[in-house]
């Protein structure tokens, strides 16, 4: 099977995530990473509630993965950092999962991970961050 | 129409002293906390208004934990208040911290609830993630990690060792030491390694020795819940309410907060919340005054919609001593002679709430007191 091919899902044992305004923070308390995804990377992360794959999640966005093969490449690529980061899995074949009611606009999906959590918690988040950033964003 | 925070309670019936009534508001939230509460709950042009004058008077620089907790409310609403604020990435890495921070702190303190569960004693959340699950508001972010939990008093005993066995324990004094307070306190606070922060308590209510039976009612009263798949009880919203009074409208050190007041506004404006209990259920649980004064606040400084039946039957129930004077120990004190009533007072509250509890039967062995365990 191609890797374009392969499903993944959400494994949210181990994650706590929240949405603040167009940035989803997702922590792995198993591993102590923060996590911060931007761009498509929330609805990517929302789409993988369901088992799909970059090629399903590439149509999602309206792409024909036959004519965009750059886009889907770049899908794939973003869900093995999701599996390096343990927030999904691979999952066995099966049916594919039900596409949302509302297609999704496409931006290009970011994703930042800070891997020393117990770090970030000791930083003041008013006086010892970067004021343009905010927390957890060092100063330069 | 709102009043601004100085301003007295102006309603009382002839025979009602208007010192009375006036002096409920020495619990209040202060004026920072107040501009905040209004900035995050009231109605766009006050809530604009407040914010821009909270702005003017303070600095995110300065801002306590208490603002933090409801700057972390505001910020919700940034982008229609003031969409130019220019501190909104420095606000908003404050409210991920201390969101990020809870989420620790609430998964290190959920193995104390997986303890006692395991163990079969019956658990009852109270405050903060009570009110999530009775009402609750997508756009409400809970940013305070710890539990506070209530156990029947007949299974503190059990619960303490328990927990005392897997590590949990009191941080800054020997756990023993803290049992020998524990029968004038409501609860005691635990902590473990990785955050883990919880408070335990066997009576819901500051300063107020409870009956079996009374007790006994309030556990009737509460219903199933789930706590991150962990099954567990919460309060009826009315137990709930006068529970979250009596705790809210108590200074810290000389301060009183307002976190309180969202989780109060959020109840009174869900459609499903049934408070026609209230006035008798505040009345049991010797909450009346805390609970009139929590809805008056409400009512005169937020604007919210509380029922003025509500208001006036509580009104007629708050005429109690012991009630007063719980309400007034925990008010902030003017100076040092009124610190120095209020230490008395308290004292002299404390050594009858253990004489009721030696009243009342076994509690702690003597062996417990004595510091030999848990």
């Amino acid at each position: 099977m191609k890797p374009e091919m392969t499903r993944y899902k959400l494994d949210t044992k181990a994650l706590t995530f929240e949405k603040f305004d167009d940035e989803l923070i997702v922590i792995n308390l198993a591993r102590g990473t923060y996590s911060s995804l931007t761009g498509g990377a929330p609805a990517i992360f929302d789409l993988l509630a369901e088992a799909r794959s970059a090629t399903d999640i590439a149509r999602l966005f309206g792409f024909d993965p036959d004519k965009s093969l750059e886009r889907v490449s770049e899908i794939a690529a973003f869900l093995h950092l999701l599996v390096d980061n343990g927030f999904v899995g691979c999952v066995a074949d099966g049916p594919s999962s039900p596409p949302p009611p509302n297609p999704f606009a496409w931006s290009e999906p970011a994703i930042e991970v800070f891997h020393d959590l117990s770090d970030l918690m000791k930083l003041d988040p008013i006086h010892e961050v970067d004021a343009e950033a905010g927390w957890p964003t060092k100063p330069q | 129409m709102t009043l601004p925070a100085s301003e007295p309670v102006s309603e009382t019936s002839p025979l009602e002293p208007r010192s009375w009534l006036g002096s409920l508001t020495a619990a209040w939230p202060d004026q920072g906390d107040e501009l905040l509460l209004r900035a995050a709950l009231c109605e766009p042009t006050e809530a604009r208004r407040s914010w821009d004058e909270w702005k003017s008077r303070n600095s995110l620089d300065d801002a306590t934990w208490e603002d933090h907790k409801l700057l972390a409310v505001v910020s919700a609403q940034l982008h229609h208040l003031d969409s130019g604020f220019h501190d909104t990435r420095r606000l908003q890495g404050l409210v991920k911290a201390l969101w990020t921070a809870a989420q620790i702190k609430q998964q290190a303190s959920l193995g104390a609830l997986d303890i006692l569960i395991a163990a079969q004693i019956p658990v009852l959340l109270l405050k903060g993630p009570a009110f999530d699950l009775a009402a609750p508001r997508p756009d409400r972010r809970r940013l305070s990690g710890d539990l506070d939990i209530f156990v029947r008093r007949c299974d503190l005993r059990h619960a303490l060792g328990l927990l005392a066995a897997q590590e949990w324990r009191q941080q800054n004094y020997s756990l023993a030491s803290q049992l020998r307070y524990l029968r004038t306190r409501p609860g005691i606070n635990l902590t473990r390694d990785h955050g883990g922060d919880i408070d335990i308590h066997h009576q819901p209510i500051h300063l107020r020795w409870m009956s079996d039976r009374t007790l006994a009612r309030l556990w009737q009263r509460a219903r199933p819940a789930f706590l991150g798949e962990r099954k567990i009880l919460i309060p009826s919203d009315a137990d709930l309410l006068c529970i979250s009074a009596s705790h809210g409208l108590r200074r810290r050190r000389q301060v009183c907060s307002g976190a309180w007041a969202v989780d109060f506004h959020h109840m009174f404006t869900a459609s499903h919340v049934r408070l026609q209990s209230l006035p008798e259920i505040a009345h049991e649980l010797g909450a009346t005054l805390h609970v009139l004064s929590a809805l008056l606040f409400l009512q005169r400084a937020i604007g919210t919609p509380v029922d003025a039946d509500l208001i006036a039957a509580l009104k007629r129930q708050s005429r109690g001593v012991g009630a007063r004077l719980r309400y007034y120990v925990g008010t902030p004190a003017k100076n040092e002679r009124d610190r120095r009533n209020r230490r008395r007072l308290q004292k002299f509250m404390e050594a009858r709430l253990t004489l009721l509890s030696y009243c009342s039967g076994p509690f702690f062995s003597i062996r417990h007191l004595h510091g030999k365990a848990p």
